[in-house]
């Protein structure tokens, strides 16, 4: 026997971010605990990030909404989505380009995503771009 | 059960006017039971469909990792691991191989492409 990893792809439609997870809805049925690796159009490019289901809403006609929470597996690259949202954050006004309406910050930030706005390492950078490659490829 | 939020949030969070269309890569665990050379057979705890795709990230004992496009044949339970499993008969394609030199912790769950 031997271990081996499984990867499926996923088409969602990204319904809110924050800088520490988004919402997500899709037509494949998800479930708690699940890890993958998130790619969406966002503010004008393309932004990734590793998530992991944190809870599922299944309604009547069959999609699913999953919060996900994005794991800080690495420092944020410039084309990361945390990146994206720390820079909205810092934004006199929210790009009416790809970013709606803000929940606000009620008071409970801890200023976490500053680190995001930090830039890419090349290694992170490098990394990502295989990625973005590979699928581009198949 | 959105209705039941406190409403203490840590982040400010924003709904985009028009909702970003993306997609995912689920990455689940997984044991291989059989493999041939074009099919196989893989144990893992999400249950999957007749006909759905996925790939089989495999790292072969020089340390390569490979990548096998396969496609579903048959899921049927499989209870004998104590946790619901689900054992997964796939047929298997053409596979890619991906260096490993140089490559980041996180390729243990990342597939990439080849350099070449």
């Amino acid at each position: 026997m031997t271990n081996a990893v499984l990867l499926r792809n996923v088409p969602l439609v990204m319904r809110d971010v924050s800088s520490g997870g988004c919402s997500i809805e899709s037509h494949t049925p998800l479930h708690i605990g699940m890890v993958g690796w998130l790619e969406v159009d966002f503010e004008g490019a393309r932004r990734y990030e590793w998530f992991r289901i944190a809870r599922i809403h299944r309604s009547d006609d069959d999609v699913f909404l999953a919060g996900v929470e994005f794991l800080t597996l690495s420092a944020a690259g410039s084309d990361s989505l945390r990146s994206a949202i720390g820079r909205l954050r810092h934004a006199p006004e929210a790009s009416p380009e790809g970013a709606g309406r803000s929940s606000g910050d009620l008071g409970n930030s801890d200023g976490s995503s500053d680190v995001a706005a930090a830039p890419a390492s090349a290694t992170t950078a490098s990394s990502t771009g295989k990625i973005v490659d590979f699928f581009r490829g198949r | 059960m959105l209705g039941r939020m406190s409403g203490r949030r840590r982040f400010a969070r924003y709904v985009p006017y028009v909702p970003p269309i993306g997609c995912a890569r689920l990455v689940s665990d997984c044991i291989v039971e059989e493999w041939n050379s074009d099919s196989a057979v893989v144990v893992t705890n999400q249950p999957a469909q007749r006909d759905q795709e996925f790939m089989v990230q495999l790292t072969t004992p020089t340390g390569a990792m490979t990548l096998y496009p396969a496609r579903v044949t048959s899921c049927t339970p499989d209870p004998h691991h104590g946790s619901m499993r689900f054992r997964l008969h796939v047929q298997l394609h053409s596979h890619m191989t991906a260096p490993a030199q140089g490559a980041p912790r996180l390729s243990l769950l990342t597939p990439r492409g080849s350099d070449e």
